[in-house]
């Protein structure tokens, strides 16, 4: 489906938006960030809840849809622990909240991950020359397998593969960790080799 | 008899009977429609994320799509004895997990995936006697081939036996 060489430079692009998504959080929160090496995964439908902990992992999405250029699914995924975590560090308070979040917590989470969202299509944007159009950001707490089904449709109507880029952004001592998913619309992976002069 | 859990993840199907047991994990917005032979207690299910073939470009996969995933249900269940005059339908699933302002087509698919999951049922005059569709929260469900039982386990929604 894709050459070690396409996949490499996937791994590579998908690195310099999710650094500088990191930047933006790590500015954004006054702390350090780590990075996970991120993964290039091509997976059997039925697969891809594994990426998230499994179907039944109660976790919480945000989910965007970028058009114009960039078009991608994006989902960012937290577990619970992390959420809470997160919401204390944005809120300054010392008791981690649970859900169901107040709706000033879910705007507050939605507005992080548009940040990172709109950071991570920005490196690319300026890398590939391709420009973005990104959607409001949609908040859901549930299922892993449930909250994928939304951000898998496009993708699945082509084909029982999907090419999903995962990165994982870690709050230096905090254990804060956040997941996020990039779904390449069919066109834009061959869009971004093309950007970059990559023929095969 | 020996009883076996099937598992049944996105775009796939299963078929069972007597003891067996088929399970789907987290539906959102996909349904999982499930059929039931009760005279010789043949069930199957499959796990069906879009409305129909004719409108999207992968031919290859009919368990993908409620139209065709109906059909290739009752041809598998028939193939092991199942009669289609028989058969009984209960859907789960076709949730919309996420809110958006505008309510966009893609956002209602789970609108209609349940609405052409019946409609596929109707064509072959398979009556749905029960479902549990539509919210905004997920489903885990288990099929049991022997009763017909459907149970439905969400998170925070409860658990319901249909």
């Amino acid at each position: 489906m894709f050459s070690s060489l396409q996949i490499d430079v996937l791994r590579e692009v998908s690195n310099i938006g999710c650094g500088n998504a990191a930047t933006a959080l790590s500015t954004m929160l006054s702390k350090r960030i780590d990075m996970e090496v991120p993964s290039v995964n091509v997976l059997p439908l039925a697969d891809t809840p594994d990426l998230l902990g499994g179907a039944e992992a109660l976790v919480t999405g945000v989910f965007f849809q970028a058009s114009d250029g960039l078009s991608c699914s994006i989902l960012w995924v937290l577990e619970q622990d992390s959420v809470g975590k997160l919401l204390s560090l944005l809120f300054n308070i010392d008791v981690p909240s649970q859900p169901p979040y107040s709706a000033i917590e879910q705007s507050a989470l939605m507005e992080v991950g548009n940040i990172l969202s709109s950071s991570y299509l920005g490196a690319l944007s300026s890398f590939t020359g391709l420009g973005f159009q990104l959607s409001v950001p949609a908040l859901a707490t549930d299922m892993a397998g449930a909250i994928l089904d939304i951000a898998l449709m496009q993708l699945s109507s082509y084909s029982d593969h999907v090419l999903l880029i995962k990165n994982s952004l870690r709050v230096g001592d905090e254990s804060v960790e956040a997941n996020f998913l990039l779904l390449p619309d069919t066109t834009l992976i061959q869009r971004i080799f093309v950007s970059l002069g990559i023929t095969e | 008899m020996k009883q076996a859990v099937l598992q049944v993840g996105m775009a796939q199907y299963a078929v069972g009977h007597a003891e067996d047991m088929l399970r789907t994990l987290g539906l959102g917005s996909c349904v999982g429609i499930c059929l039931h032979d009760p005279l010789l207690h043949i069930g199957g299910l499959v796990h069906i994320m879009l409305p129909e073939m004719a409108l999207y470009q992968d031919k290859a996969n009919e368990a993908k799509y409620a139209d065709t995933g109906v059909r290739l249900l009752v041809r598998e269940m028939e193939r092991i004895g199942a009669s289609s005059v028989r058969l009984r339908a209960k859907l789960a699933g076709g949730a919309q997990m996420f809110a958006f302002s505008g309510q966009s087509e893609v956002m209602r698919i789970g609108e209609r995936n349940v609405a052409a999951s019946h409609k596929a049922l109707q064509e072959l005059r398979i009556p749905v006697i029960a479902e549990h569709t539509g919210g905004n929260f997920g489903r885990t469900i288990e099929f049991f081939c022997k009763g017909g039982a459907l149970e439905v386990r969400t998170i925070g929604q409860g658990t319901f036996s249909i």
